[in-house]
């Protein structure tokens, strides 16, 4: 059986879907700049995150703006954002919603949780107990939440954007290593630059005014676009390359645990939506070199040996891009 | 199985090939060599291939020792001395054992190591193993068996067809540049080796004979005495002087006829065109053949052949009546404008031919006065003709005899006062030519043979007693024995001849005249001077021919530089791409390994001026590399004649020199996609 025959027929994205995706694009990130300051590189992975219907872990420390990148990507998208503030004493019906009783209607009806907007900011995901943390990732790869039985979908785009506290506090559940594979994208903010900081600071400046952000889209529209791009051109050669970067993680001596084959797919998807926010209807090789540690890096899981050597997964990635060689364009 | 099959046939070609050397038993050969290629690659298939070789070289062995046996021959002398009498053979080779066999052992080897090489990968060994049999071949048969290189082509031709068939990495495209550089080379080296073919029969001292038996010269006055004795009768197409022997040495007292005889066929450029005479024997006796000049095979099996004097002899016994038989012989004699022009050569090989012991004054002093004017070899051979035929009277009844004295009174005595003064035969005619032309250095032999005869009835020619005759040759650098004639009234002279008599001897000295008479100079001088003749071809250039070589060389690399390129830009962007990697290549920034394109255009244009224009490149060939549609080249080609600008301006003058010479290039590796590894999915410790 050939590979074509098991692949569903997409409509092939031709240049001016990818124009004008990219004008969305464009759109989106001009928007957030008004809130988010210089920091165009992580807003993109984001975006590439959101319209490959996968899901965001920022890691950083307090305070860079990773609640106020997820609000203002909610204010631009024009759709509902949600806050929870995980802490230990979270209960999953606190993140999906509860069953309660109507005494007026007499009748049993769904309170939905937080998670039901189009971008869920989970801010510090660490600190919940793990039931609570494993019920936003049932919701995140679901898209549904599950109460008595009755199946409640929650909107669509569905985009959790989940922080995490690199520094080991007190009272912390690290989130399970397996279960990162979950995020599609993880990636952190960084301090900002100096002319980005000093801006920030002035006094008077609109930073973090998410209010201020005009809605440039609708959630119909993300919608269209999330279902739209895995129609994108991928050529063949690349295909294999892209798997060959896999299977050289899976082979790396400091590598526990490789990228798994849905990070394989998590991959190709977001590349798709990177080449056509590039304004390419094809993906090249280039764009798997820019993507492939913010999507891949944190789904290894490094030996404890290389960990106490000071490995790190993007290390792993630096190498295995290197090693590989790339499909090049010229003839043969 | 495919591959045992492609060596077979190869090997086949190339003994069939060598088998056309032999005139029988041709399977023999072709079949020494097939069948250890089939029986070690196939065999090998199934048994271990050490056991398989040592059967068919033990079997092989084995059959070689008893064909020897059957046919009486000592194996260890076969296999010695082989070569050297399959050398010596005439050709094509005759039916002996002990000439075939040398053939098929060197077949079955080839064949031993071409099916072993087979067993193991080899795609080398079997075109080998086919030219070193066509070489065998072109030398055995002193390149006379491939006339038009056919055979040759179709050996290349599946050489190449294995190589490209079997091996799909080794692309015809790889192979262009060293093709072109082949077959420069052999435009180049061809017609030179062709100017001065190797023969390895110049090697080889033939097995022979020496023959020495008392010369017929002195016979020809008996059968001009009995000239109507019917001495032999030929059928041919032209009228021929039949030659009987050439006869090389002098005494001083007389010529003997003695010579190296060995079998006929053994040295000799099959390329010539020949033509058949049927002779046939009457009353002409003794061990010579008589036959056309240049022989090249008889229909009689025991007849040797003096490749230098060229004469033909019975190897047993002598001539019958009734003796019948064919000659083969080449047609192509000089024409008389090369001799004319021609030098005599001078040296140790030649002392033979000029040989005069103790050769009175009075002789050499003549041969002087009468060749005073000559410039040429050849003015001074026309002049003793002249003169020797103007000195006297052809008698049948004149003494017989060549010593010097004979030839003193032929030449200087008064007629009528001593039997043989101014009177003589053709041997007197020809010994004294022979003589005089010796004394001023013309190498010189005499030859005994037979006017062409009276018509006999159907379509044959009669040679009576008095057609019998003999006349002197000279030996002419480049061109050979060239026959002259001073018997009066046996020919008529050429239109060459006539214009040399008439000049030099307007003061002509008269035959009579004493060997003191002035030189014959005077008015001839300055024509002379204009017939001196051109000087001998230039040497071979070798510097010119060197400078030749390289500049072919040079132009095969711009050409093979070009046509990449020329590839290069039909194929688009892509191409644009392949290309802009050999200019980095040439500016000596080739990029590492594991960079996509614009990552390296990038660190190009950040890096070398003017380059801007690679990211435009870089950008176009991923559109065509990996873009869903065609992608028109003409965009990405433009900008690679600004990144070429950017790059030739960015190395130093003399580099830039060997810009569209440099061959790397050429090989740039063009690394194919490594093969997937095998996915791992855990190791070691668990989480």
């Amino acid at each position: 059986m050939t590979a074509a025959t098991q692949t569903q027929v997409l409509n092939v994205v031709g240049e001016r879907e990818v124009a004008a995706f990219r004008q969305l694009h464009t759109r989106l990130g001009d928007a957030l700049e008004i809130a988010v300051r210089g920091k165009r590189s992580i807003v993109d992975l984001v975006l590439v995150a959101l319209f490959a219907g996968g899901h965001v872990l920022i890691e950083d420390v307090p305070g860079t703006g990773k609640t106020t990148l997820a609000r203002s990507l909610a204010a631009a998208l024009g759709g509902v954002s949600r806050r929870v503030q995980f802490t230990p004493d979270l209960l999953p019906s606190d993140v999906t919603g509860t069953t309660v009783f109507d005494a007026r209607t007499s009748q049993v009806a769904f309170r939905p949780g937080p998670v039901f907007a189009n971008v869920v900011l989970a801010d510090e995901i660490n600190r919940a107990a793990a039931k609570t943390q494993s019920a936003l990732l049932e919701v995140m790869e679901e898209h549904t939440v599950t109460a008595d039985g009755v199946a409640h979908a929650v909107p669509d785009p569905f985009l959790v954007i989940a922080t995490q506290n690199p520094i080991d506090l007190e009272g912390t559940y690290r989130l399970p290593e397996a279960q990162l594979d979950r995020f599609m994208i993880r990636t952190t903010l960084g301090y900002p630059e100096l002319a980005d900081e000093l801006a920030v600071m002035r006094p008077g400046d609109r930073a973090g005014a998410v209010q201020e952000i005009p809605a440039v889209t609708t959630p119909a529209e993300v919608a269209h676009f999330v279902a739209l791009l895995p129609g994108l051109h991928f050529a063949e050669p690349l295909l294999a390359y892209v798997r060959e970067i896999g299977v050289a993680t899976r082979t790396d001596k400091r590598v526990r645990l490789g990228a798994s084959p849905r990070a394989m797919r998590a991959f190709v998807r977001c590349l798709q939506v990177y080449a056509a926010a590039q304004g390419r209807h094809y993906v090249v090789p280039n764009d798997v070199h820019r993507l492939a540690e913010p999507v891949l890096a944190h789904r290894l899981l490094l030996t404890r040996r290389s960990l106490l050597d000071g490995e790190t997964a993007g290390g792993v990635i630096t190498d295995a891009l290197a090693a590989v060689d790339v499909p090049s364009p010229a003839v043969r | 199985m495919t591959r045992v099959v492609w060596a077979a046939l190869l090997v086949g070609v190339g003994a069939w090939q060598l088998s056309l050397t032999w005139s029988v038993d041709r399977e023999l050969i072709i079949a020494s060599a097939v069948l250890p290629v089939v029986l070690i690659g196939l065999g090998a298939r199934l048994l271990p291939a050490p056991a398989v070789t040592f059967t068919v070289v033990g079997l092989g062995a084995v059959g070689f020792y008893v064909m020897c046996v059957r046919n009486g021959l000592d194996p260890g002398d076969v296999l010695r001395r082989g070569v050297p009498r399959l050398l010596a053979a005439p050709r094509p080779v005759p039916p002996e054992p002990g000439l075939l066999l040398p053939g098929a052992t060197f077949g079955f080897v080839t064949g031993v190591w071409v099916g072993l090489r087979a067993v193991s990968s080899g795609l080398i060994a079997a075109p080998v193993g086919a030219v070193a049999l066509y070489t065998g071949a072109a030398l055995l048969g002193s390149g006379g068996t491939d006339p038009k290189g056919f055979v040759a082509a179709a050996l290349v031709f599946l050489a190449a067809a294995g190589w490209v068939g079997r091996n799909p990495a080794v692309s015809l495209r790889r192979l262009a540049p060293a093709t072109v550089a082949a077959v420069g080379v052999a435009l180049l080296i061809g017609p030179i080796a062709m100017a001065d073919a190797f023969d390895p029969r110049r090697l080889v001292e033939p097995e022979g004979r020496h023959l020495r038996q008392p010369s017929p010269l002195a016979k020809i006055a008996a059968w001009h005495r009995q000239g109507d004795v019917e001495l032999l009768r030929y059928t041919s197409g032209r009228d021929e002087r039949l030659r009987l022997v050439a006869l090389t040495n002098y005494t001083g007292a007389s010529w003997s006829a003695e010579g190296r005889y060995r079998r006929i066929g053994t040295v000799s450029d099959p390329r010539q065109r020949t033509a058949d005479i049927a002779v046939s024997i009457g009353a002409l006796e003794g061990p010579w053949l008589p036959g056309p000049a240049r022989p090249l095979a008889v229909s009689l099996s025991d007849v040797e052949f003096d490749s230098d004097s060229g004469s033909l002899a019975l190897r047993d016994g002598v001539l019958q009546p009734g003796l019948s038989y064919r000659v083969t012989s080449g047609l192509d004699g000089p024409t008389e404008e090369a001799v004319a022009a021609a030098d005599v050569p001078s040296g140790a090989e030649m002392r033979s031919y000029v040989e005069l012991p103790s050769a009175p004054a009075t002789l050499t002093a003549y041969a002087q006065t009468i060749t005073d004017g000559a410039k040429t070899a050849y003015e001074k051979a026309v002049s003793l003709e002249y003169s020797i035929r103007e000195s006297g009277r052809h008698d049948p009844d004149a003494p017989s005899g060549s010593s010097y004295a004979r030839l003193e009174t032929f030449l200087f005595g008064t007629a009528g006062t001593v039997a043989g003064a101014k009177e003589g035969t053709a041997e007197q005619f020809a010994s004294a030519f022979a003589v005089l032309a010796r004394a001023v250095g013309l190498p010189t032999r005499i030859v005994v043979g037979f006017a062409p005869g009276t018509p006999g009835d159907g379509g044959t020619r009669v040679v009576h007693g008095r057609d019998a005759h003999a006349w002197p040759e000279v030996y002419f650098s480049g061109i050979g024995w060239y026959p002259f004639d001073p018997t009066p009234a046996a020919s008529t002279p050429s239109e060459t001849r006539l214009e040399i008599i008439n000049r030099l001897f307007q003061q002509s000295i008269r035959p009579s005249a004493a060997p003191s008479s002035a030189p014959p100079m005077a008015a001839g001088g300055e024509q002379v001077e204009r017939r001196v003749p051109s000087p001998a071809t230039a040497a071979p250039g070798y510097p010119l021919l060197a400078v030749g070589i390289a500049l072919l060389l040079l132009g095969s690399l711009i050409l093979a530089r070009r046509l990449r390129t020329v590839r290069h830009r039909r194929a688009g962007a892509a191409g644009a791409w392949a290309e802009l990697l050999d200019v980095l290549l040439l500016i000596g920034r080739s990029p590492a390994r594991g960079q996509p394109a614009p990552v390296i255009a990038a660190g190009l244009a950040a890096t070398v001026p003017m380059m801007d224009a690679v990211l435009v490149v870089a950008d176009e060939a991923d559109r065509a590399a990996f873009g869903p549609g065609p992608v028109p080249g003409d965009v990405a080609w433009r900008a690679m004649r600004r990144v070429q600008h950017a790059a030739r301006t960015a190395i130093p003058w003399h580099r830039r020199i060997f810009w569209y010479i440099d061959p790397r290039p050429l090989f740039r590796s063009q690394r194919a996609g490594r093969l997937p590894r095998t996915p791992v999915h855990f190791k070691g410790e668990m989480p």
